[in-house]
């Protein structure tokens, strides 16, 4: 059962609908989740609301592998590591990642997508 | 203007023994700028929980994420499946997450309290606050059979029950631990060079900390209203008397005692749980395969931890997100540093009481 | 502060608190398991939960159903699954000791990958044997 609201957005209107979205005061930035799907990478924004009971948001989008997608780091500033990870693990391209941060450099890139098998 | 230099702290460094490293340019012992490197111990746990362990399995990979709060982690994620199955699992299980789960959060905390000591240059309390550390331990050993790795959540109750015996023997420790807890409270709350050492040391407002999202005792130290304890019911915290620690000076001082405070919310809780402890089954039975998604935000030691599945249907996950406490406040970490001077860093660092090793997993 | 000193004082002349070595472990510690080959009907449900394959199963080659337990005490977390998922209780019990460390000369690691690669080949071997037993 799923125990958390989604909205939909479009890569287009990612930007625009957070910011329109998010107070500081207000909301909890969680995280930023990215799954791979099998055709695409599937991204989630999740946000939490202080001190209400079990109130999470996720805005959600879903990209293909070579897709770039916009940064949010000048809308929440703490952004910016889940972004690192997102570029390391899972190879999605942020505007403005530099990479390098969760993983070392002779260490297998992406390890998130499906086509890494484990060893 | 001086001269600019370059000190790098870590990726080993003495005051810590976790792979972070700094890297800070100051400028007349003044930190002008700083940039942050961790992740290198990336042990690929969520591709193996994706690739090679059944869901009932993970619970036990999971736990080893983080030592300190292997309890958390374990449970959380069990919390996740549950919620994502619609298992409701019985009363008295859920006490004894409590029981289990508050007990890892003393034993961290004051872990984290002595080795603030220990980077204050005060030796003598590090041992004793671990000292006292190690009683709880001990409890948490009769109650689980390990000091470390409880392994006690599985997915629709708990793997051991707290029997008679062992009522007995907490019992009287727990009276004991928070007479010493007590003790503790009035040492860090008169001692003199401890106060000149931490108060105003490394403040954080309340704005900064809703801007880069702070989280845990980080956040309650200054004044953040912020607890997933309180804000998710999921277990009967309400019922046992649980208050939300709050402090509003946001300094090295205040994130001290918001852990230490938080030890005798903690304590009251488990007393509370162990007396009243309902009858009943400890564990419900589980069929059937995950297929949905769903998330838990859940109260670790150090804050606010995240766990997303993702089920289709098969026995392995299609997707497990961690994200533990520790990496939502670098971001505040790293701007807190401009503008100090270097002889804090220290302080300030553990003062965050960082777990890097399971921010990278 | 003063209290503080007081305290270092008596600690000087008060014993250690951490426990001398050769202090027994609390009741019902989790460690080591113990099989008793005499109530196991081989289902393999304890292979099959437990997490870091602590425990696999050998075959025998002359295809008879008594199937070969290995166990890895170095690889076992203690978690007990093993104990909780048999259907024949008593046949794996935990005990209290855990496992000494391993030196070199052991050779832990070697020897368990060679019965986990035994495991695989024995099978092709048993199911041959009890292909033939069938056809008899
Ligand atoms: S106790 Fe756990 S790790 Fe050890 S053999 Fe049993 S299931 Fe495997
Ligand atoms: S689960 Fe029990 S009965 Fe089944 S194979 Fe293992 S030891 Fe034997």
């Amino acid at each position: 059962m799923k125990n958390f609201e989604e909205i939909q957005v479009s890569l287009s209107e990612l930007r625009e609908a957070i910011k329109r979205f998010y107070k500081p005061e207000e909301w909890h930035f969680i995280t930023i989740n990215g799954t791979d799907v099998g055709d695409g990478i599937e991204i989630k924004y999740f946000f939490a609301a202080y001190g209400k009971s079990k109130k999470v948001k996720a805005f959600s989008l879903k990209i293909d592998y070579n897709q770039t997608i916009p940064s949010i780091r000048d809308i929440i500033p703490s952004a910016w590591i889940a972004e690192e990870e997102l570029k390391d693990l899972l190879g999605v391209n942020v505007e403005g990642t530099k990479g390098g941060i969760f993983l070392e450099p002779d260490s297998p890139q992406a390890p998130l997508r499906k086509e890494v098998k484990n060893g | 203007m001086g001269k600019k230099f370059v000190v790098p702290f870590g990726s080993q460094h003495i005051a810590i023994p976790e792979p972070i490293r700094f890297i800070f340019t100051t400028e007349n012992e003044i930190i002008k700028s700083v940039s942050v490197d961790f992740g290198y111990v990336h042990r690929g746990i969520e591709k193996a929980c994706m690739t090679r362990y059944k869901y009932t399995q993970v619970p036990y990979v999971v736990a080893r994420v983080c030592g300190l709060c292997a309890v958390s982690q374990a449970t959380a994620y069990c919390m996740a499946i549950e919620s994502l199955m619609d298992i409701e699992i019985p009363e008295r299980a859920k006490y004894l997450r409590i029981i289990v789960h508050e007990m890892d959060r003393i034993h961290s905390h004051l872990f984290a309290i002595a080795h603030l000591s220990e980077a204050a240059g005060y030796e003598n309390l590090f041992m004793r606050v671990m000292r006292d550390r190690e009683f709880v331990m001990e409890c948490l050993e009769i109650l689980t059979g390990n000091r470390i790795q409880a392994d006690y959540s599985t997915i629709g109750g708990v793997n051991r029950d707290l029997t008679k015996e062992v009522y007995e023997i907490l019992k009287p420790r727990l009276d004991e631990l928070e007479r010493r807890l007590y003790e503790l409270k009035e040492i860090f709350e008169r001692d003199y060079t401890l106060q000149k050492k931490w108060k105003g040391i490394g403040v954080i407002t309340l704005e900064m900390a809703q801007k880069y999202n702070a989280v845990g005792p980080v956040a309650r130290a200054s004044g953040l209203a912020t607890d997933c304890r309180v804000e998710f019911e999921y277990l009967p915290y309400k019922e046992l008397d649980y208050k939300m620690v709050l402090y509003q000076e946001g300094d090295v001082w205040a994130r001290n005692m918001v852990r230490l405070d938080e030890t005798l919310v903690s304590i009251r809780v488990l007393k509370n749980a162990i007396d009243n402890l309902p009858e009943g089954d400890i564990k419900v039975k589980v069929k059937g395969n995950p297929k949905g998604e769903a998330l838990i935000r859940w109260e670790a030691p150090r804050g606010e931890l995240l766990y997303y599945v993702k089920g289709n249907g098969k026995s392995v996950l299609e997707r497990l997100r961690i994200k533990t406490p520790t990496f939502s406040v670098i971001p505040v970490m790293k701007e807190l540093y401009y503008n100090q001077p270097y002889a804090f860093v220290p302080d300030i660092t553990i003062s965050f009481d960082p777990c890097l090793s399971c921010s990278a997993r | 502060m003063f209290k503080m000193f007081l305290f270092s004082l008596k600690n000087l002349f008060s014993k250690p608190a951490t426990l001398p070595e050769g202090t027994e472990k609390p009741k019902q510690y989790r460690g080591l398991i113990k099989y008793y080959e005499e109530t196991c009907i081989y289902c393999k449900k304890c292979e099959m939960v437990c997490p870091p394959g602590a425990i696999i199963f050998t075959y025998p080659e002359d295809g008879s159903k008594r199937l070969i337990f290995h166990y890895n005490p170095y690889l076992c977390i203690y978690c007990g699954e093993c104990v909780r998922a048999c259907p024949k209780p008593g046949t794996l019990v935990q005990v209290e000791d855990t496992a000494p460390p391993a030196t070199a000369q052991d050779k832990p690691n070697d020897l368990w990958f060679e019965v986990e690669k035994e495991a695989v080949e024995s099978k092709k071997i048993w199911q041959e044997a009890r292909r033939k037993k069938r056809n008899k």
